[in-house]
């Protein structure tokens, strides 16, 4: 009985410790990734994939190495962004906020991100991409895009994916990208 | 003395009904009012500015008469009708980041509460703040279906205001006559 006991409790704690471990892994987040947010978009790329997770919990985004070159000749930015004169267009830091004032921005080509709950995730046609454009059946809301830039931990309270991007329109003349590190607890 | 305090009580019970009067007013919307939202878009109108309110505040929107006529023989009251969008976008299927297939609020009435601080901008235009057409817009995110008539609680100062959920409009006429209530 005790015996049985003593497995019972070595089975709990197991378990528990199962969920409370944290995962990690490593993607690429190639310069071109714009999720099609921001207007004009030249070239319509998903966002990344980073890290799915199936409850609450936290994930942190911190950049391990890499540059983007968003079509400046000898121009790299690092996942902060760059200075940029953006005379015009609307960058997808400013689609999110629902504004396009046409003015120097200090986040171009950042990295940026999005989670997304997992329902829409699952849904059939969901595409990682900008979801006011009549571009996919079912896409990302531009309000849900933040910037990560060097590092982030955000708290999410239900089931879902992150997904990451950098903060450019036109990015067919892109290159470059950032290698990162997400963790999930 | 007490012809004073009867005096100031009545002033003070005016001073109250007149404070609690809910304020009334009506507007038009036009049937060719998108706001630039949806897609594919021909044209965009900006949305009517239908209540401003100053603080939290309670609006009631109801229909009074009017209709919206659209192509394919399309002539509806302000819940709207069957469409199927095909490849497009409808405004209410852009604020749920949605796109295309069978809808059932095409030309329907529909609105959205815009913060005063965002509302008050000098350079704000009530149409969609997502196409890089207005230095300030409208977050798609926030619209909802009117329909017939509809209730809201508001938590701050800012201005309701009201359009039609089509993205096509060089095909429509007619609109809608609306009553505001805000209490």
């Amino acid at each position: 009985m005790a015996n049985k006991k003593s497995a019972l409790v070595f089975l709990l704690f197991s378990i528990t410790a199962t969920v409370a471990a944290s995962a990690q892994t490593q993607v690429f987040v190639p310069g071109n990734a714009s999720g099609c947010f921001g207007n004009p978009d030249d070239g319509c790329v998903p966002l990344v994939a980073a890290i799915a997770v199936n409850a609450p919990g936290t994930i942190t985004v911190a950049y391990v190495d890499g540059t983007v070159n968003y079509g400046e000749f000898g121009v790299e930015v690092g996942p902060n962004g760059g200075y940029y004169p953006a005379n015009g267009g609307q960058y997808p830091l400013q689609e999110a906020k629902g504004i396009s004032p046409h003015k120097p921005i200090q986040n171009m080509a950042a990295l940026i991100g999005a989670f997304v709950p997992a329902a829409r995730v699952a849904h059939k046609g969901f595409v990682a991409i900008d979801a006011t454009k009549a571009a996919s059946r079912v896409g990302i809301m531009p309000g849900s895009v933040f910037f990560v830039g060097e590092s982030r931990t955000i708290e999410v309270k239900e089931a879902g994916t992150l997904f990451l991007g950098v903060n450019d329109n036109g990015v067919v003349d892109n290159s470059g990208g950032f290698n990162l590190e997400v963790t999930v607890q | 003395m007490t012809g004073t305090k009867v005096a100031l009580v009545l002033l003070v019970f005016i001073a109250t009904v007149t404070l609690a009067a809910p304020a009334q007013t009506q507007v038009f919307v036009s049937g060719q009012t998108n706001g630039g939202f949806g897609a594919p878009i021909d044209m965009t109108v900006p949305y009517v500015p239908a209540a401003v309110v100053t603080g939290p505040a309670t609006i009631t929107i109801t229909y009074i008469n009017g209709t919206v006529i659209d192509a394919g023989g399309v002539d509806t009251g302000p819940d709207g009708t069957f469409w199927n969008c095909g490849t497009a976008q409808s405004p209410l299927e852009e604020s749920r980041g949605v796109a295309g297939g069978k809808i059932s609020d095409l030309d329907a009435l529909i609105g959205v509460f815009v913060p005063a601080a965002r509302a008050n901008h000098p350079k704000f235009t009530a149409i969609d703040g997502t196409k890089d057409a207005t230095h300030v817009g409208i977050p798609p995110g926030d619209l909802f279906f009117v329909g017939e008539a509809k209730t809201i609680v508001v938590n701050e100062a800012g201005t309701l205001f009201l359009g039609i959920n089509d993205w096509w409009m060089g095909d429509n006429s007619g609109g809608f006559n609306v009553e505001l209530t805000v209490q």
